[in-house]
């Protein structure tokens, strides 16, 4: 059974329609890339599945411990140290044990010993550990991140994805969007390339191109993909 | 749960911006303790120089039978004003080049000649600093004052020397008014000297003196009247004040003025402030996503904003309470007068968060509405015309600092009606709330 299965997904502002009866599904432990150019509808699907906004059409089965969210940027309160923004939101999540809950997330993004620090002072690669974090608290079966490795050093980044590469392997699926072509090439099971709102392949990485030039093979599958829809 | 737990996580973020506490707990004792001094001690008296240039031996005037004393009727000035004495007339008028008084009085030599001779004013010389229009204005108004008590005591002093020489016009007798003086015949007297003599008198002129005789009795009949009129000279017009509704008063009013506008603004920029950050953070897509409803998050913000913005307008009035005279009895009206006011602004300050959706730009559209708002609230609308006047009145209407300053304003005055103003209050808070959870609309699709 699927983890995550999405069935139809629109969502439109207006004339504009944003993401335009996307399908997809998701395997627990699976981690999925959606990728796209800017204004792809990337976010947006992100956003519905998260249920920051609604779904025109189409329907979304989550599973019973529903998704957990990480959006753009580390969204962490600076004024409140590492448990706290931990606590607040096992709060929000109405989280049983809430102790329990924080000490064992501490544990998974590795930030134990900084459990006292605010935020505010901590680096940008913790940070967005933190907001991992929050994400995580509620223990949810699906994690979406909205670009996470955006504004991070390659250091950062690569203590990230060992991070997220930990959690897929304990089972829970990563759905996340990137701009990243590396990213995609080293770290998704899968990649979903977006496209004027639509999903225009659903697929392994490699079927894109070749390590070496992966890059340069997604522009040219993109401008394919424009040929062949009629559009540029 | 949810909602102490937000309500907690901002207290303990406020708390940890150290600058911000620093000033919310300051500037609530600062302001009341400046205010409290200012309109609480006594009015200090402006200092006035005054040369006196008659010499002491003349300085009582005689006129007819009674006398008045000049260094008497100058004492009003000295109650009135710091006074401060100079022989000479540059003297007096460089203190005042020099700012060492605000202006000076110069009564010349030749006044008591100018009172006593009946045929011109008296003329005293004011010299005073034209530079400060308001400094102007005010020692205008002093002086005015002190000239027109002097003037009232002259003036009784001639009515009484007027009607004096009136009587022994009629009378007859000792007479002494105005340079002039001898024993004179009264009309009264006349008349019956000229009814005895009429009989003697030769026929052709007998019709002559009968004629004079019926002048002198009607002279005596019109002085009658003239008696009256002079009497009321003095004061022509007696006002008699009669109040409608409650007797506010200066001091009450400028607290009510001085803890609303402070107030306003912890209520409008904490309000704007917490829900825009939390917008600016990104955690309102964190927030919205099914763990808080918007609703819970404007109240939230609103109760965040209105405990401090009440905390600072108590704080205030609890300040003033040293200086000036606070009507503890009403406390049971002022307290919750400040909550509901602090309410109401607090309100209309998470609405500009939700709308702006930035902090500075929520910062700056809180003040440049909040304070043009709460001036044109304490502008009264008929002194400005009807039209403008009218179109005050509808822009503050909508805005809550109108109604939180009548509450506020009603609740410390004796007799103030708070009912009005707390619906209005309670109607524009509710209106406010809304727009606020409307505007949040657009974060979840942000």
């Amino acid at each position: 059974m699927s983890a995550l299965l999405a069935q139809g997904l629109t969502r439109r502002f207006g004339e504009r329609t944003a993401v335009d009866g996307v399908s997809f599904s998701v395997e627990a432990g699976e981690s999925v890339a959606i990728v796209g150019p800017n204004g792809a509808g990337k976010t947006t699907l992100l956003s519905m599945i998260a249920g920051v906004q609604d779904a025109d059409d189409g329907s979304l089965e989550t599973p019973d411990g529903g998704v957990g969210w990480v959006p753009q940027r580390a969204a962490v309160y600076g004024k409140l140290s590492v448990r706290e923004n931990l606590e607040l939101f096992a709060t929000f999540e109405e989280v049983p044990d809430r102790a329990a809950a924080v000490d064992r997330t501490l544990e998974r993004i590795g930030l134990t010993d900084r459990a006292g620090d605010r935020t505010e002072g901590l680096s940008g690669g913790m940070r967005q550990r933190v907001s991992i974090g929050i994400g995580l608290i509620a223990d949810p079966p699906v994690l979406l991140l909205d670009e996470p490795t955006a504004a991070l050093d390659p250091l950062q980044r690569d203590r990230l994805w060992k991070l997220l590469n930990g959690l897929a392997a304990d089972g829970i699926a990563i759905i996340y969007s990137s701009h990243s072509a590396s990213e995609v090439q080293n770290h998704a099971d899968r990649v979903l390339v977006m496209d004027g709102g639509e999903l225009v392949y659903d697929g392994i990485p490699s079927e894109i191109g070749e390590a070496a030039d992966f890059e340069e093979a997604f522009v040219d599958f993109l401008r394919a993909s424009r040929a062949a829809g009629g559009a540029e | 749960m949810k909602f102490r737990a937000l309500l907690r996580k901002d207290f303990r973020m406020l708390g940890r911006s150290p600058s911000l506490t620093v000033l919310l707990v300051l500037y609530p004792i600062i302001v009341a303790v400046l205010m409290g001094l200012a309109i609480g001690r006594p009015q200090t008296k402006p200092t006035i120089v005054i040369s006196n240039q008659v010499p002491k031996e003349e300085r009582v005037v005689k006129l007819g039978g009674s006398s008045f004393d000049l260094d008497k009727l100058t004492g009003a000035l000295y109650e009135n004003v710091d006074a401060k004495t100079v022989d000479t007339t540059s003297e007096a008028v460089s203190a005042v080049r020099r700012g060492d008084a605000v202006a000076a009085i110069v009564i010349p030599p030749d006044i008591v000649e100018q009172l006593t001779s009946g045929s011109s004013q008296g003329e005293i010389k004011v010299y005073y600093d034209s530079s400060n229009a308001v400094r102007k204005a005010a020692v205008e108004t002093t002086i005015n004052g002190v000239l027109a008590g002097i003037n009232r005591e002259l003036t009784s002093t001639f009515r009484d020397q007027t009607l004096e020489i009136l009587n022994a016009l009629v009378k007859g007798g000792k007479f002494d008014g105005l340079g002039q003086g001898g024993s004179i015949l009264g009309f009264a007297d006349g008349k019956d000297l000229l009814d005895r003599i009429v009989s003697s008198a030769p026929p052709e002129d007998r019709a002559d003196v009968r004629r004079l005789a019926t002048t002198m009795e009607l002279s005596q009949v019109g002085i009658g009247f003239a008696d009256t009129l002079l009497k009321r000279i003095g004061e022509p017009i007696k006002l008699d004040r009669e109040p409608i509704g409650t007797i506010s008063s200066i001091p009450a009013l400028a607290v009510a003025v001085a803890a609303c506008v402070s107030m306003m603004f912890v209520a409008l920029l904490l309000g704007a402030g917490t829900l825009a950050l939390e917008q600016e953070d990104r955690m309102l897509s964190r927030l919205l996503r099914g763990l808080l409803s918007r609703t819970t998050v404007v109240i939230e913000k609103t109760t965040l904003s209105a405990i401090c913005a009440s905390l600072v307008g108590l704080l205030m009035l609890f300040g003033f309470s040293i200086f000036l005279n606070i009507q503890w009895d009403r406390a049971f009206i002022w307290i919750p007068a400040v909550i509901a006011g602090a309410f109401g602004l607090s309100a209309a300050g998470v609405a500009i968060g939700a709308l702006m959706r930035d902090v500075r730009a929520a910062s700056l559209v809180a003040f440049m509405v909040g304070l043009p708002l709460a001036a044109a609230a304490l502008v009264p609308s008929d002194s400005v015309g009807s039209v403008f006047g009218a179109a005050i009145s509808g822009v503050s209407a909508l805005f809550p600092f109108k109604p939180a300053f009548d509450l506020l304003s009603a609740g410390l005055t004796p007799g103030g009606e708070p009912l009005l103003p707390l619906l209005h209050l309670a109607l524009l808070s509710a209106v406010y709330a809304a727009i606020a959870v409307a505007a949040m609309r657009r974060y979840q699709y942000a």
